[in-house]
């Protein structure tokens, strides 16, 4: 519930006044003047959630946002425009946008738009971490364990596994629990889970 | 659509011309129609002269006929009764004025009304030993413009006489009718075999009749004709009354038309105007729109803050964090009067914009403009620079209407450095006094006023902006115009630089006394 908050906005007032406010209930802001000065910050950033207000000078906040997204920056955006403008509210949902609110924007709206790039943000982490776990928990088996793993989750039995790679089923069985020691489970499922888990991010 | 004068009410030459034409084929037109009635009555009139003489020769037959009857009886005896006859028929005749019974024997005695000469005599007995029976017609041997009828007595191979009666032609063809004591109107009579025996020797040739007596002893030919005049064709009076009735008609046809014109041209004035009245109020609307929408957009500003700063200030009372508070609603109150200031704007603009003309500082206006616009020049990285003379610089115009001016220069200039992707955008307004009138200047380092655009720079509707009305500058000199002032692109690259010069109040008082 604590990722910080990115506040874009070129309006000096604006910007202090929604920062007190997401302050008042515990939110941690930072306030960026200019879309170009964010931009050359934004890799050493700690991953949050970003509001952007759509009207400013060089750079508009749709643009900005579609920057971000060439960047490789998926972070959960918060579109706010003076304008009830339907083409840029459009553009902005389909850049992803979480959520577009019309200045001046209520509080409850906003927060509720904050929390909701918040879980977003958070189960995308989440999701990361644990492929990452996965990823370091695959990479732990030796080439030949490796094989026999691709070859469970296609659901080969292990006199079919012996065969097809030359072995005694007795030392398939040897590799089979090598591999569920160190993947933390003996069930085929949770095993071939992992294994697809770990496909899907090479 | 928009039809012009027509232009031939405006050449004078050409009307002349025209009306000369006119007149030439009103005379033209009325003389044929002259030449027609003077034909028409020649014709109507030889045609009742020709009945006339018609029956008149008719009677001679009758005459002769009696005549001869009577000589034969009175053959051999005394002729007192031929001569009685003959005397009674020249009397009511006047036209047979001589009748003359020529014996056939030359040593007989001739009688007649007139002592007849032997030459005649033996011409007479010539003719009737000649005849065949009919009436032998022959010129007077000594009286002019009279012929003879000879007829031979009794009329047969056995005849004894020839009977003369001699005819003045002149009588014969003689009318009452006013015709034909006209001058040029002349009546010629001939015998069959074509020689006169009165009238002139040549015939007019412009209108002929000729025609044969309706007589079958007496077939000679009538012939008459008129001498036509220019006179005749275009009686003085009554061409100068045509000519005078078309002229008149001329002029009042070119009247009307003259007056159409000036009708048209009146409409298509009032036309004209309201649409200018309607183009003014067009570009006003346009640029209140304009500035609405943009005011709007500036209003939300403030209260965003001031709605987040409300919020949070709630959230710091309910805390009870008092400290916290204070800054907060300073905070707010800025922001409140930032609104307000804009809201005056705003209500400036829309003020109704025939305020009358006042002196005022020109320094103020474009003070203003500062204000209005200094903020949106800050967040675009542009310099606004306004530099003001010392002394109030004072004309004599609607202020508003000034600071509309100088705030679409500005702002021109601001949208020109937008797209000029230009890093250091600068806009120098300079205010001076320049003898009896007041400068000021808008410049800016942007691209300048592309070459295309120039000569059409202040025609409405004209914009180099995707999103432009092309009316500000357009507005602007019609605002400048009207305070008496001239507003121009100064060609001093490289960026542009618009100079409004407008006269000077002390200026305008001195040219007042």
């Amino acid at each position: 519930m604590s990722s910080p908050v990115y506040l874009v906005d070129d309006d000096e007032a604006v910007r202090h006044a929604l920062g007190l406010l997401l302050s008042t209930v515990g939110m941690k802001v930072t306030g960026f003047a200019d879309p170009q000065a964010f931009l050359a910050q934004v890799a050493r950033l700690e991953p949050g959630c970003l509001i952007l207000d759509i009207r400013m000078p060089v750079i508009s906040g749709l643009k900005l946002q579609e920057r971000l997204t060439e960047q490789g920056v998926d972070w959960p955006t918060i579109v706010i425009s003076g304008h009830g403008d339907i083409e840029a509210c459009r553009r902005a949902f389909r850049n992803g946008a979480v959520d577009f609110l019309s200045k001046p924007i209520d509080e409850q709206d906003l927060i509720d738009a904050i929390q909701k790039g918040q879980q977003v943000l958070e189960s995308a982490l989440r999701k990361r971490a644990e492929t990452a776990e996965t990823i370091t928990l695959l990479a732990a088996l030796t080439a030949r364990e490796s094989e026999v793993l691709d070859r469970i989750a296609s659901g080969f039995t292990t006199r079919q596994i012996a065969e097809g790679l030359g072995l005694s089923p007795r030392t398939v069985e040897s590799h089979r629990a090598a591999i569920g020691a160190k993947l933390g489970t003996t069930s085929q499922a949770e095993m071939t889970r992992l294994w697809l888990e770990g496909r899907e991010t090479p | 659509m928009t039809r012009s004068r027509s232009p031939i009410l405006a050449r004078p030459a050409t009307l002349i011309v025209i009306w000369c034409l006119l007149l030439l084929f009103s005379a033209a037109a009325s003389a044929a129609w002259q030449y027609r009635v003077l034909s028409n009555e020649l014709a109507q009139e030889s045609f009742v002269l020709h009945r006339l003489a018609s029956q008149r020769a008719d009677q001679h037959d009758a005459h002769m006929t009696a005549l001869s009857a009577i000589a034969v009886a009175s053959d051999g005896r005394s002729f007192d009764l031929f001569i009685d006859v003959a005397s009674t028929i020249a009397r009511f005749y006047p036209r047979i004025d001589e009748v003359q019974l020529v014996p056939l024997d030359p040593q007989a005695e001739i009688t007649g009304t007139a002592p007849l000469d032997p030459a005649a005599a033996e011409l007479i007995r010539a003719a009737a030993r000649a005849s065949d029976g009919r009436i032998a017609l022959l010129p007077h041997p000594s009286r002019p413009d009279h012929y003879v009828m000879i007829k031979r007595s009794p009329n047969s191979a056995a005849a004894r006489y020839g009977l003369m009666l001699g005819i003045d032609a002149g009588k014969l063809i003689s009318d009452e009718a006013p015709f034909w004591s006209r001058p040029g109107v002349t009546v010629r009579l001939s015998l069959p075999d074509g020689r006169r025996v009165v009238g002139p020797p040549a015939m007019p040739t412009a209108i002929g009749f000729s025609r044969p007596l309706g007589s079958a002893s007496q077939p000679l030919i009538l012939e008459t004709g008129v001498e036509i005049t220019t006179g005749d064709l275009l009686p003085p009076l009554q061409t100068f009354l045509t000519l005078l009735a078309v002229s008149l008609a001329y002029l009042a046809a070119l009247g009307a038309l003259r007056q159409r014109a000036r009708t048209r041209a009146a409409v298509q004035q009032a036309r004209l105007s309201a649409l200018e009245s309607r183009l003014a109020h067009a570009s006003r609307v346009n640029a209140l729109g304009e500035m609405a929408s943009g005011m709007a957009h500036e209003l939300t500003q403030p209260l965003t803050a001031i709605l987040a700063q409300a919020q949070a200030g709630r959230r710091l009372a309910n805390r009870g964090d008092a400290a916290a508070l204070a800054p907060v609603l300073d905070d707010t109150v800025t922001q409140a009067k930032r609104a307000s200031a804009i809201l005056e704007r705003f209500r400036n603009w829309s003020r109704p914009q025939n305020t009358p003309a006042s002196a005022f500082d020109l320094r103020g206006a474009l003070t203003n403009v500062q204000t209005l616009l200094g903020p949106e020049a800050a967040t675009r990285r542009i310099r606004l620079d306004i530099q003001l003379p010392e002394k109030p610089v004072v004309i004599v115009a609607d202020p508003i209407e000034m600071e509309q001016v100088a705030f679409n220069l500005v702002r021109n200039a601001m949208e020109a450095l937008e797209t000029s992707q230009s890093a250091a955008g600068q806009i120098m307004v300079n205010l001076r006094e320049d003898g009896p009138r007041a400068v000021f200047e808008i410049r800016d380092n942007g691209p300048g006023v592309p070459e295309t655009m120039r000569a059409r720079l202040f025609t409405p509707f004209v914009t180099t902006r995707a999103d432009g009305t092309g009316l500000g500058l357009a507005l602007s000199q019609r605002l400048v115009e009207r305070a008496g002032g001239e507003i121009a692109l100064v060609d001093d690259g490289p960026g542009a630089t618009f100079r409004i010069t407008l006269p000077r109040k002390e200026e305008i008082a001195e040219a007042a006394q």
